[in-house]
C-alpha cells in the first residue's frame, strides 16, 4: 500500500467504515488506511469510541427475557470443572517430576517448561503496571484475543495471545509497536502452540509510553521492516 | 446469505423489535448509570482475583439482558441459555482482558454474548435444528424486574425507536443478525453504498443520543 493510497481516506469515508465496523463487532480494523487517519484524526477516534459505546448499548433495546433457573446451577458447575482442569494443569507437570525422580531442580524445570511453553516466568499480577488488550482485527476470528501486560518497573512486557488460526507454510506472527508518527517499530515474531495460544516475553523500547499501541500481523515471511501482511490483534494506548 | 437471513427471521427479527412499551419502569426507580458502572467494575475486579461469588453476582444482575440477546441472536431458548452459560465461563476464563478504559461492563457482555450467539447461530448444527422446529417461542419478559437498567432501557429503545425503517432493518440484521454489511445489502437488496450510507446515518443518529459529546450530558 502506498503513502498516497494511505492518505486518500476522508473523515466521511473512515467514519463509513467506523460505523459499519463497530456494529459488525470489529473495533480494531484490517484497513490500515482506517488506523492510519484515526492515529492523526482526533476526531474520528472520538468517532469510533463514541460508535463502539452506541453498540454496546443496543442490546439494552430488548425486552428482557429470564433464563430458567437450573442455568444459574450450570454455570456453577462448569465453574468447578474449569477450576479443576486448572489445577489439573498445574498438578500435571509435578507428576511428571515425581515419576521421573531424577531431582528436585529438573523436576521443578520441567514444571516450568510445561506451564510456560519454555518462555520466563509469568507476569506477576501485582508487577504489572499496565494492561493492554488485543482485539481481533477483522481477518481474524472473532475469538482471538490477547493482552499486553507491562512490568514497567523491569521493563519488560509479556504479550499473551490466544486463539490465533494456524499459519500457511512460511508465514510468521510478526508483532510491532505503533510509533506516535504512525509507523510500525518491529518488535519480534511469535510463535503460537498447536491450539493457538502463544506467550512472549520481550524488552520494552526506552521510549514505549510515547508509543500509541501495539499490533501483531501475519507476514508472509520473517524480518520485514514494516508489515506485509494483515492484521491479526491490534491494541491501542 | 438467505440461510441465517432465514434464521433471524424465524427468530422474529422480520418486524421492528425495539417497541417502546407503555409499562416500562419509570425513571424515577433506576439506579444511577454511573453507580452501576462502577459496582460493575468493582465485580470484574473481584472476579480477576478468582471470586466465583462475584461472577454470580455478575451472573444475576446481567442474566435476563444477556439472555434477551442471546435468545434475539440464535431464535430459541434451549441454545439461547447454552450460549449464556458459555458467556460467564468466558466471563470468568478471560476476565484479565476487560479493560474498563475501553468500554463497560455491559457492552464487554454484550460483545461476549454477539460473538458467541452468533458463532452459534453460523454453525451447521444449530441450523439443523432451526430447520426442525415448528415454532418459535415469543419473547416477551417482566421488564419491571430490571428496574436496575430502566433509564438505559427507555433511553435506548427511545433512541432505536425513532429510527426510520430505512436505517433501522440494517442495523436489526447486521447486529442481532449476525449479517455483515455486504449480507444485509444482499439481503435488503439495496445497493451496498446505499446500505453503508444508512448504517453509518443510523449510527450517528443513534450517537447523538446516546454517546454525546461529554459537555451536552
Amino acid at each position: 500500500m502506498t503513502n498516497n493510497a494511505l492518505t486518500s481516506l476522508s473523515c466521511d469515508d473512515v467514519r463509513e467504515l467506523l460505523a459499519v465496523q463497530a456494529l459488525e463487532g470489529h473495533l480494531a480494523t484490517t484497513d490500515d488506511r482506517v488506523e492510519q487517519h484515526c492515529l492523526t484524526c482526533e476526531d474520528c477516534r472520538q468517532v469510533r469510541q463514541d460508535y463502539g459505546e452506541v453498540t454496546g448499548l443496543l442490546a439494552f433495546g430488548l425486552p428482557d427475557a429470564p433464563p430458567s433457573p437450573a442455568v444459574r446451577d450450570r454455570v456453577r458447575l462448569r465453574l468447578a470443572v474449569t477450576r479443576e482442569k486448572q489445577r489439573s494443569r498445574w498438578l500435571w507437570p509435578a507428576s511428571i517430576a515425581a515419576a521421573c525422580a531424577l531431582s528436585l531442580a529438573l523436576g521443578v524445570l520441567i514444571g516450568a517448561l510445561t506451564w510456560a511453553g519454555g518462555d520466563t516466568a509469568p507476569a506477576d499480577d501485582e508487577a504489572v503496571s499496565h494492561r493492554y488488550v488485543l482485539e481481533a482485527a477483522a481477518a481474524a476470528p472473532q475469538d482471538a484475543w490477547g493482552e499486553v501486560l507491562v512490568n514497567r518497573e523491569a521493563g519488560v512486557a509479556t504479550l499473551l495471545a490466544y486463539d490465533l488460526p494456524a499459519l500457511p507454510a512460511g508465514s510468521v506472527y510478526q508483532f510491532w509497536f505503533v510509533q506516535p508518527d504512525g509507523s510500525r517499530l518491529p518488535a519480534d515474531v511469535l510463535a503460537p502452540d498447536g491450539a493457538g495460544s502463544a506467550r512472549h516475553v520481550i524488552n520494552l523500547p526506552g521510549n514505549w509510553s510515547d508509543m500509541r499501541g501495539m499490533c501483531i500481523t501475519r507476514e508472509p515471511a520473517p524480518g520485514s521492516d514494516e508489515p506485509q501482511g494483515p492484521y491479526v490483534l491490534v491494541a491501542w494506548w | 446469505v438467505r440461510r441465517l437471513h432465514h434464521s433471524y427471521e424465524q427468530a422474529g427479527h422480520g418486524v421492528n423489535i425495539f417497541e417502546v412499551r407503555a409499562d416500562a419502569p419509570p425513571l424515577r426507580d433506576a439506579t444511577p448509570d454511573q453507580q452501576r458502572s462502577l459496582d460493575d467494575a468493582a465485580l470484574i475486579a473481584r472476579i480477576k482475583k478468582r471470586d466465583e461469588a462475584a461472577l454470580l453476582d455478575l451472573y444475576d444482575r446481567y442474566q435476563r439482558l444477556l439472555m434477551a440477546l442471546a435468545l434475539r441472536i440464535v431464535g430459541d431458548r434451549e441454545t439461547a441459555e447454552e450460549v449464556l452459560q458459555d458467556v460467564f465461563v468466558r466471563v470468568w476464563e478471560g476476565s484479565a482482558m476487560f479493560d474498563e478504559r475501553r468500554g463497560t461492563v455491559s457492552s464487554w457482555l454484550f460483545g461476549i454474548t454477539r460473538n458467541r450467539g452468533i458463532d452459534v447461530l453460523r454453525s451447521a448444527q444449530h441450523r439443523a435444528r432451526n430447520r426442525e422446529r415448528e415454532e418459535l417461542p415469543e419473547q416477551r419478559g417482566d421488564d419491571a424486574d430490571v428496574a436496575e437498567f430502566a433509564t438505559t432501557r427507555v433511553l435506548v429503545r427511545e433512541a432505536l425507536h425513532h429510527l426510520p425503517a430505512e436505517r433501522r432493518r440494517p442495523v436489526e440484521l447486521v447486529y442481532f443478525g449476525g449479517l455483515t454489511h455486504q449480507e444485509a445489502a444482499e439481503v435488503l437488496g439495496t445497493p451496498l453504498g446505499t446500505t453503508k450510507g444508512r448504517i453509518r446515518a443510523a449510527m450517528d443518529q443513534l450517537r447523538t443520543i446516546l454517546a454525546p459529546p461529554k459537555g451536552e450530558q
